[in-house]
C-alpha cells in the first residue's frame, strides 16, 4: 500500500476514525491491527518474517533486563548478556543478509572462484526481499543494544513492543526511530490534539508535493536519460544527475514528511529525517542533515563503538570509511551502492585532511568565510561532490556508472541547454517549467527551515479562512500537477527498495 | 455544575471543529469541481450535450461502431425524410458497451426505433472474448465520459472493465484528464457541440478489389457480445422499442448473416445486410479497409433514411423550427468546410453532395481519359463537366454554388496540373490560390 495510494486514501482516514472512537486503552491494539493490515497490503507471506523479529527481540531484551538484575556475579552477567545480544543481533541481521544480500555474495564468491579458476558451486535463489526489512531490523536491533547497554529498560508490554517494530507510518521506509523515543510515547496516553492534527495534515500535503509534483516529475525525465545513455550524452547526463539529486531527496524528504504527518495526528511525534540536506556547506555537515535517523543509528552502534574519533587520526579515517562502506551496503546489494558510500566516507576524509590548506588559503586572500558568496561557494561544491556520488547511486552497474562520468566531463553539446532538446526527454516544456518552479519553492522552504521558520506554524496562525484557502489550493494543486493517474505507472518510493 | 459547562464547552469546540473540517472539505470539493469540469476532455460532451437537452426528441437513434459514426447522417436524413435521429456511434464500441449505452439512452428519450450496426460482433472479441477493445481507451472515454454518474454507469464500468484502475477512471475521470492543465484550448472553456448530431464523416479514398465473406453457420455465433446482443433485443422487446439490425457496407467485409435467425425471432426487430442493396461504388466510396467516406455516408444515409421512412411510423419533423436552425448551422459548416479543403479529391467527395451545385471545367480531355480515379470522383458529384481550354495554366476549374440561409453562396476553385496524370489525384493537382 503506497502513501500515493487510493488504498492508503481509504485506509488512513478510516484508522484515525476508529483511533479518536475507541477507548483510550484500546488505541495501542488499534494501531497495532491497523499496521500489521498495512503491512500484509504489501507481501502477507512475509509477516512472519517481522513477527520473528519482534519476538526474538522482544524476549532477548525481558532476558536481558533479568540477567541485570540476576543475583550473580558481574562477570557471569556480563558474558550472559553478551551472548544473549549476539544472539539477538545474529538472528535478524542473518534474516537480513538471507533476503537482501545472499544471492549477491553468492555471485560475487562465484565470480571470485572464476578468476581463481576455482570450480565452487554457489547457490542463487529466488528471493524477494520483505519490504521494509533495512529499517525495522535496524530499528529492533537498537533497542537490544540499548537494553543491553542499560540505556533503556525492557519493555514488557508485547502489544507496545510489536507496535514499536511494525508502527505503520516509519514501518517501510523509516524514520529509524530510537526505542526510548517511541516506547516513551507509546507509554503516554495519546489524547486528541487538534494542533497536532492540522499540524500533520499540513505535514502529509507537503510530502505528497514532495512526491508526487517534484520526485515523480523528475523521475519521467530521469529515466529517459538514464535508459538510454548512449543517446543521451554529455549535458543530458548532467541535467539528470542533479535532477536525480532533486528526484531522491524529495521522494525520500517525501515519505518521511507523510509518515511524520501521519504519526502526529496520532499524537506520535517522529524524528526529523532531513534538515535541508542540500544547503550543507560540506559533506560532513550534508550527512549530519541527510536521513538522519540513518546516520545516527550508523553513528551509535557502529562508529562509537569501533572508537568514532578518538583513537587518532587513521582510525579515525578507517572508521569513517568502514562506517560508510556499510551504509552504502546497507542500501542495497550491489557494487555501485558500496562505491557511493565510499565516495561519500572519502568526501569526508579528504575534506577533514584539506582543513588546514583551506583555513590557510581563507587567511592567505583574506576571504570572509561568513560572507554569502563564500558560503554559496562552499553549498555549490558541496552539491557537485554529492551529485556525483549519486551517479553510482542512480546507474545499474559500475560500468554505466563509469561512463556516465566519462560522458560528463567529455559534454560538448552545450546546445540542448537551448534548443529545446531538453524537452523531447518525457518532460515537455511547460512540465520542465514546473518543475524548476517547484525546486524553487522547495529551496525556499529548505532555506526558511534552515532559518528556524516554520511554515506550517505561519500558516496555522492565520485565520480559519486563510488556512482553508491553503489547504484547498495545495490539494488541487497536487492532484493536478501531480504524477498520477493511468497514464503513468505509480511509482513506488525509492528508499522501498532498501 | 463546573463539569457540566466544561463538558458544554468541550462539545461546542468539538462540533465548531467538525464544523470547519466540513467546510473546509466542502470548498476543496468546490475547487476540485471546477479543476475537473476545465481539464475533463470535452469530446464526449460535444459529440453528446445535443442529446440530453430535454426539449428535444429522438425518434431514431443510431448505435454501433464507427461504421455508424462514419457512415450514417442525421442531418441528411432529416433533410430529405423529416426524421429526428441521433448518431451514437463510435470507434470499437462492443455491443458489451452499446447495451448500457442503450439504457442511458433510454431514460433521457423514448425513441422509436434502435438502428444497430452489427460490426464487431464477432471482431472485437474473437480471441479473448473482451467485451470491450484493448485500446488506449480513448474510444471507451468518448462513450462514457459524457454519461452522467448513475447506477447504469457504475454497472456499465463493473461489467465491462476487469481491472479496479480501469474502473475508477470512468467514474472519475479526472483520473484520466488531470494532466490535461498544460494542453488546454479554446475548446475547454466554450466547448462547441458536433453539428452532425454525433455523425463523422471522413474524406480519404481507398481503393482495392471488394470482398465479401457471408457466415451462415450459426454455430460460429459464440462469443460475449453475441450475448449483449441477446440481451438488447429483449430490452428493447419488452420497451417496445423495434430494432432494426444491419451490417452497413465496407470494403473488405465478412458478415454474420447467421445472426438473422436470432433477430427475426422478435416480431418488432428486423435484420439487413446493406450489402444485399448495392448501395455504394467501392472505387470511390471507401475511405479505408473497414469504413465509407464520405459519398458513402451520403448513399448509406439516403437509403437507411428512405428505409426507416416506408417502414416505420416516426413523425414529421422537417417544419420543425429547432432542427431548421440546425440544418442552417450545419448548411452553414458543410460551406466552411468545403472552403478550407484544398485537396482535390476531398473536395470532390464533398461535391457528391446534392447541396452543392458544381459545374467542372477541364482543359483537356486526356486529363479526365488517363486518370480513372478522378473521372470516378467527377461522375460521383453529378457535377455538369465541360471541356475546353482554360486560361493561364489552369486545368481544372471547380465552381460550386449553394444556398443557406438567405444568402447564395458561390466559390471557385482552380487547379493546375503539376507532373504527367497517374493515380494519385492530390499530388497531380495544386491549387492555385
Amino acid at each position: 500500500m503506497l502513501f500515493n495510494s487510493f488504498h492508503f486514501l481509504l485506509f488512513f482516514p478510516t484508522v484515525c476514525l476508529v483511533y479518536y472512537i475507541v477507548p483510550k486503552k484500546l488505541r495501542l491494539i488499534w494501531l497495532l491491527v491497523s499496521s500489521y493490515y498495512f503491512y500484509l497490503s504489501w507481501n502477507p507471506k512475509y509477516i512472519i518474517l517481522i513477527l520473528v523479529s519482534t519476538a526474538i527481540t522482544y524476549f532477548c531484551g525481558l532476558i536481558l533486563d533479568r540477567i541485570r538484575h540476576a543475583n550473580v556475579d558481574d562477570d557471569f552477567k556480563s558474558k550472559m548478556s553478551q551472548v544473549v545480544l549476539v544472539i539477538a543481533i545474529i538472528a535478524n541481521l542473518g534474516m537480513l543478509f538471507f533476503y537482501k544480500y545472499f544471492n549477491f555474495f553468492s555471485i560475487t564468491m562465484s565470480r571470485i572462484s572464476h578468476y581463481l579458476h576455482l570450480q565452487i558451486q554457489t547457490p542463487v535463489y529466488d528471493i524477494i526481499l520483505p519490504v521494509g526489512i533495512s529499517f525495522y531490523t535496524f530499528q529492533v536491533i537498537g533497542y537490544v543494544i540499548d537494553v543491553y547497554k542499560g540505556k533503556i529498560l525492557a519493555e514488557k508490554n508485547f502489544v507496545r513492543y510489536a507496535l514499536f517494530v511494525s508502527f505503520f507510518p516509519q514501518l517501510v521506509a523509516g524514520p529509524i526511530e530510537k526505542a526510548g523515543d517511541l516506547l516513551t510515547q507509546f507509554k503516554k496516553p495519546q489524547t486528541a490534539n487538534w494542533k497536532a492534527i492540522k499540524e500533520g495534515f499540513l505535514l502529509i500535503i507537503w510530502g505528497l508535493f514532495l512526491k508526487l509534483v517534484i520526485a515523480d516529475r523528475a523521475a519521467l525525465f530521469i529515466d529517459t536519460i538514464y535508459g538510454d545513455i548512449t543517446q543521451f550524452t554529455g549535458w543530458y547526463l548532467i541535467i539528470a544527475t542533479v535532477l536525480f539529486s532533486i528526484q531522491i531527496y524529495c521522494d525520500f524528504c517525501g515519505y518521511s514528511t507523510i509518515a511524520i504527518g501521519a504519526a502526529k495526528i496520532f499524537g506520535i511525534n517522529l524524528s526529523d529525517n532531513f534538515d535541508a540536506p542540500y544547503l550543507s556547506r560540506s559533506t560532513m555537515l550534508f550527512w549530519r542533515r541527510w536521513h538522519i535517523t540513518l546516520s545516527q543509528w550508523f553513528k551509535d552502534y557502529v562508529y562509537i563503538p569501533l572508537g568514532g574519533n578518538r583513537r587518532g587520526k587513521k582510525r579515525h579515517y578507517l572508521n569513517l570509511l568502514i562506517v560508510f562502506l556499510i551504509s552504502g551496503l546497507w542500501h542495497g546489494a550491489k557494487f555501485t551502492y558500496i562505491v557511493w558510500g565510499g565516495l561519500n566516507g572519502l568526501f569526508q576524509i579528504m575534506g577533514d585532511i584539506m582543513k588546514p590548506i583551506r583555513i590557510k588559503t581563507i587567511k592567505f586572500f583574506h576571504l570572509h568565510p561568513s560572507s554569502i558568496g563564500h558560503r554559496l561557494l562552499q553549498v555549490f561544491i558541496t552539491f557537485n561532490l554529492i551529485c556525483f556520488s549519486w551517479i553510482f547511486f542512480r546507474a545499474a552497474n559500475i560500468s554505466q556508472a563509469i561512463s556516465i562520468i566519462d560522458s560528463i566531463i567529455h559534454a560538448q553539446n552545450h546546445w540542448i541547454l537551448f534548443d529545446g532538446s531538453l524537452y523531447e526527454c518525457g518532460l515537455d516544456q511547460q512540465n520542465f517549467i514546473l518543475l524548476l518552479m517547484c525546486i524553487c519553492i522547495l529551496i525556499s522552504a529548505d532555506i526558511l527551515k534552515r532559518r528556524q521558520i516554520k511554515i506550517r506554524e505561519i500558516i496555522m496562525s492565520q485565520d480559519y479562512w486563510f488556512q482553508c484557502l491553503i489547504v484547498s489550493l495545495s490539494i488541487c494543486a497536487i492532484l493536478v500537477f501531480g504524477i498520477w493517474g493511468s497514464q503513468y505507472d505509480q511509482n513506488n518510493f525509492i528508499y522501498f527498495q532498501f | 455544575m463546573t463539569k457540566t459547562i466544561l463538558f458544554i464547552s468541550n462539545s461546542k469546540s468539538i462540533v465548531t471543529r467538525i464544523a470547519k473540517v466540513l467546510i473546509c472539505v466542502f470548498i476543496t470539493c468546490i475547487m476540485l469541481y471546477i479543476c475537473y469540469k476545465v481539464l475533463e476532455n470535452k469530446d464526449s460532451l460535444a459529440k453528446y450535450t445535443d442529446f440530453y437537452q430535454s426539449d428535444r426528441k429522438y425518434d431514431v437513434v443510431f448505435l454501433g461502431t464507427s461504421h455508424v459514426y462514419f457512415s450514417v447522417l442525421p442531418l441528411e436524413i432529416w433533410k430529405k425524410y423529416g426524421i429526428s435521429s441521433y448518431n451514437w456511434g463510435y470507434n470499437s464500441c462492443t455491443t458489451a458497451e452499446t447495451y448500457y449505452l442503450l439504457k442511458e439512452i433510454t431514460k433521457y428519450q423514448r425513441p422509436k426505433l434502435v438502428v444497430l450496426d452489427l460490426y464487431g460482433l464477432m471482431e472485437y472479441d474473437k480471441q479473448a472474448n473482451r467485451k470491450h477493445k484493448e485500446t488506449n481507451f480513448v474510444d471507451q472515454h468518448i462513450q462514457f465520459d459524457s454519461l452522467p454518474l448513475s447506477l447504469n454507469k457504475i454497472q456499465a464500468v463493473e461489467d465491462i472493465f476487469d481491472d479496479y484502475d480501469k474502473r475508477y477512471e470512468f467514474i472519475w475521470n479526472f483520473i484520466t484528464y488531470h494532466h490535461r492543465w498544460n494542453t488546454l484550448t479554446q475548446q475547454d472553456f466554450q466547448p462547441k457541440k458536433n453539428i452532425e448530431k454525433g455523425a463523422s464523416p471522413e474524406f480519404r479514398i481507398y481503393r482495392t478489389s471488394p470482398t465479401h465473406e457471408r457466415i451462415l453457420d450459426a454455430n460460429q455465433l459464440d462469443s460475449v457480445c453475441y450475448n449483449y446482443l441477446q440481451l438488447i433485443l429483449e430490452y428493447c422487446d419488452k420497451n417496445e422499442i423495434p430494432v432494426l439490425a444491419i451490417y452497413i457496407p465496407y470494403i473488405n467485409s465478412k458478415t454474420y448473416d447467421a445472426v438473422a435467425a436470432t433477430i427475426n425471432k422478435y416480431s418488432r426487430h428486423r435484420y439487413l445486410n446493406l450489402f444485399d442493396y448495392d448501395l455504394v461504388n467501392f472505387e470511390v466510396d471507401a475511405n479505408d479497409g473497414t469504413h465509407l467516406n464520405y459519398s458513402g455516408a451520403l448513399k448509406i444515409s439516403d437509403w437507411l433514411g428512405k428505409y426507416i421512412k416506408e417502414n416505420y411510423e416516426l413523425s414529421d419533423y422537417s417544419q420543425d423550427e429547432a432542427w431548421n436552425e440546425d440544418y442552417l448551422q450545419y448548411s452553414n459548416y458543410k460551406i466552411e468546410r468545403l472552403k478550407q479543403e484544398t485537396a482535390l479529391s476531398k473536395i470532390l467527395l464533398q461535391l457528391s453532395d446534392s447541396f452543392f451545385t458544381t459545374k467542372i471545367a477541364i482543359s483537356s480531355d486526356d486529363i479526365l481519359s488517363s486518370n480513372k480515379n478522378l473521372k470516378a470522383l467527377i461522375d460521383n458529384t453529378n457535377a455538369q463537366v465541360n471541356v475546353g481550354p482554360l486560361n493561364n495554366n489552369i486545368c481544372l476549374q471547380i465552381s460550386v454554388s449553394a444556398t443557406s440561409s438567405a444568402q447564395q453562396f458561390t466559390h471557385e476553385i482552380k487547379y493546375k496540373c503539376t507532373a504527367n496524370l497517374n493515380e494519385e489525384i492530390d499530388h497531380e493537382f495544386e491549387i492555385i490560390q
